[in-house]
């Protein structure tokens, strides 16, 4: 039986099947979107806090610290309580839309993208930035160099936002509803599959998922490598 | 000669979460450095040699007083990045931004409005000076330790400054590379002119290289080198001669022509008043056996340190304090002494420098 799924699964990857490929293909846009938009906001404001000193600087990064590991059905459902009908934001209609798994995606990886940003600026900020002066840089100049310096980590940051995005169940399932050729994405249509017994299906889904975080890993190495000293 | 710096009572403090405990790293009550000198700063770690150094380089803005560059007090006139340009500063932690050589010598060219075409040419032009232009276009982490100096080193060069502010230029580096970098430094001084001040804990290179020493202890300047630094008070005694008591155990019976000429005169006034004392490791003259006479000290070789043709060698003292003593390697091999062996110290005239007074 195992032999015949395996071949099915295979069989519906090799032949683009439109089902698994239309899944993917929102999966991703969903990812893209929510990590350009999560990006705007979460990097600027990791650059501040990594590149300045201020009173609770620390109490922000542990904040953001345990924000990383926040569960993505609490994520999900607190924003369904914004955008259900009878909440603040219902007449906006974003419930069981794909703008609506967007937001809780980018409120799921702002934390995360910002964390890392701090992080990356944090690891060697201090140093560049004094170099830079150092060698006549004015204070604007200093704070780009810090910036164009921290690259690779900020890059390794909108990496694993995506990776995150991609490969997330609850946020999608809560504020998407599960809707088959609309709001359905990879995750939520394997364990829908599962769920029904149409394991080649699930498979297909399955293999494409480890291949999307197969490449997403591989390029977090790369960049990762790419700022070592 | 002009001044090229004037530091007037200077005082830099680092900040705690309680304003009490701020720490105050430096206190120049007043240092010039002349226009064209090398002046060495030594001092052992944390005396505050590289925040006397950042204070030189305007990176950072002291707390009290005024640093004067050729006579402006540049952060009233509101100068630092002007004065950053003519005073970089090679920083002990070497950190080359992620790119190649020449790009990396580029920066503070590009970063003081420089057209990049100009930029590479002289950026080029430095990289021959220094022997790097095989290295030009090698990404910075492909540079051992010491080719990642040199290049830190030719970034300023680069700039062409009239101080050039070096914190441990050979720190870290091996001896053939820290020979090319002290060679580069020379050759510069020579050609230019140019002001260096040097911050180095390794008190052989400070003399090797400059032209007038200032010891930092505490955060606070003394002219003159110092090996064996104590804090303690004096007392005369019958005899003529003045008994040290250090703060740190260390008991010495100082005959008066053991202290500097001028400062002898001075001891006798300092009875009971804490005073910094240097024993000039040069002019501490070491032999085997016992200490018979009262003026010397006795103790055992700890370990022996062998730079060229010289010894540096660290006595242990009964009362657990070090002194160190250096002699040529000649001496120390005819005397036959070996690690662990007793020996016993003689304060020569003039190794004893009271260096400063008080807390």
């Amino acid at each position: 039986m195992f032999d015949d799924v395996l071949r099915n699964a295979w069989h519906l990857v090799v032949t683009f099947d439109p089902d698994v490929f239309g899944y993917a293909v929102r999966s991703l846009t969903i990812a893209t979107v929510s990590t350009l938009v999560a990006g705007v906001v979460g990097i600027p404001a990791g650059i501040l806090i990594g590149q300045h000193d201020f009173a609770g600087k620390r109490a922000v990064v542990t904040i953001l610290n345990t924000l990383l590991a926040l569960p993505t059905v609490v994520v999900g459902l607190t924003v369904y309580m914004f955008v259900s009908r009878q909440g603040p934001l219902g007449h906006l209609e974003l419930l069981f839309t794909v703008p609506g798994i967007i937001i809780g995606e980018v409120l799921l990886i702002i934390p995360l993208i910002t964390a890392l940003t701090v992080a990356a600026m944090s690891r060697t900020g201090r140093d560049v930035r004094k170099t830079a002066l150092a060698l006549g840089a004015s204070s604007r100049r200093a704070h780009w160099t810090v910036i164009c310096e921290s690259r690779f980590g900020i890059l390794a940051a909108i990496i694993a936002a995506f990776g995150r995005v991609v490969s997330e169940v609850g946020v999608a399932t809560i504020l998407g509803g599960n809707i088959d050729r609309f709001t359905r994405t990879m995750t939520t249509a394997l364990v829908r599959y599962v769920d029904m017994g149409e394991f080649a299906l699930a498979l297909a889904l399955g293999m494409l998922l480890l291949t999307i975080s197969l490449s997403i890993n591989i390029l977090f190495q790369f960049v990762q490598g790419g700022g070592q000293e | 000669m002009k001044p090229r710096y004037r530091l007037e009572n200077v005082v830099r403090r680092y900040r705690t979460a309680h304003p009490a405990r701020h720490i105050e790293a430096l206190r120049v009550p007043a240092l010039e450095v002349a226009a064209g000198e090398i002046l060495g700063v030594v001092g052992p770690n944390g005396s505050g040699k590289s925040t006397l150094l950042e204070t030189l380089a305007f990176l950072t803005r002291p707390d009290q007083g005024r640093v004067l560059l050729d006579g402006i007090d540049v952060w009233a006139a509101r100068q630092s990045l002007n004065a950053r340009r003519r005073c970089p500063m090679l920083l002990q932690h070497t950190v080359l931004f992620q790119t190649t050589v020449l790009k990396n010598v580029m920066y503070g060219l590009r970063a003081a409005g420089m057209r990049r075409r100009q930029a590479q040419e002289r950026a080029e032009h430095v990289l021959r000076e220094v022997h790097l232009d095989g290295l030009a276009q090698r990404m910075h982490r492909e540079l051992s330790g010491g080719e990642r100096r040199r290049v830190a080193l030719a970034r300023l060069l680069a700039l062409e400054p009239d101080v050039m502010l070096l914190d441990e230029p050979t720190a870290h580096v091996d001896q053939a590379n820290a020979q090319l970098i002290e060679a580069t430094v020379q050759h510069l001084h020579e050609t230019t002119g140019m002001t260096v001040i040097l911050a180095s804990h390794d008190l052989r290179q400070a003399r090797r290289l400059a032209d007038r020493i200032v010891t930092l202890l505490d955060g606070r300047p003394y002219d003159g080198t110092m090996d064996n630094a104590f804090t303690g008070t004096f007392r005369m005694k019958g005899d003529g001669s003045f008994a040290f008591h250090g703060e740190n155990g260390l008991m010495l019976q100082v005959a008066p022509q053991a202290i500097v000429s001028g400062d002898s005169d001075r001891t006798a006034t300092l009875t009971d008043a804490t005073v910094h004392i240097a024993l000039d490791a040069d002019r501490l003259l070491i032999r085997p056996g016992t200490a018979d006479n009262a003026c010397d000290v006795g103790g055992t070789i700890d370990s022996v340190h062998r730079c060229e043709d010289r010894c540096r060698v660290t006595v242990r003292l009964a009362s657990g304090q070090e002194l160190h003593a250096t002699l040529p390697q000649s001496d120390y091999l005819r005397c036959g002494l070996n690690v662990g062996a007793r020996v016993c110290l003689q304060l020569t005239a003039g190794s004893l420098r009271v260096i400063g007074m008080g807390q």
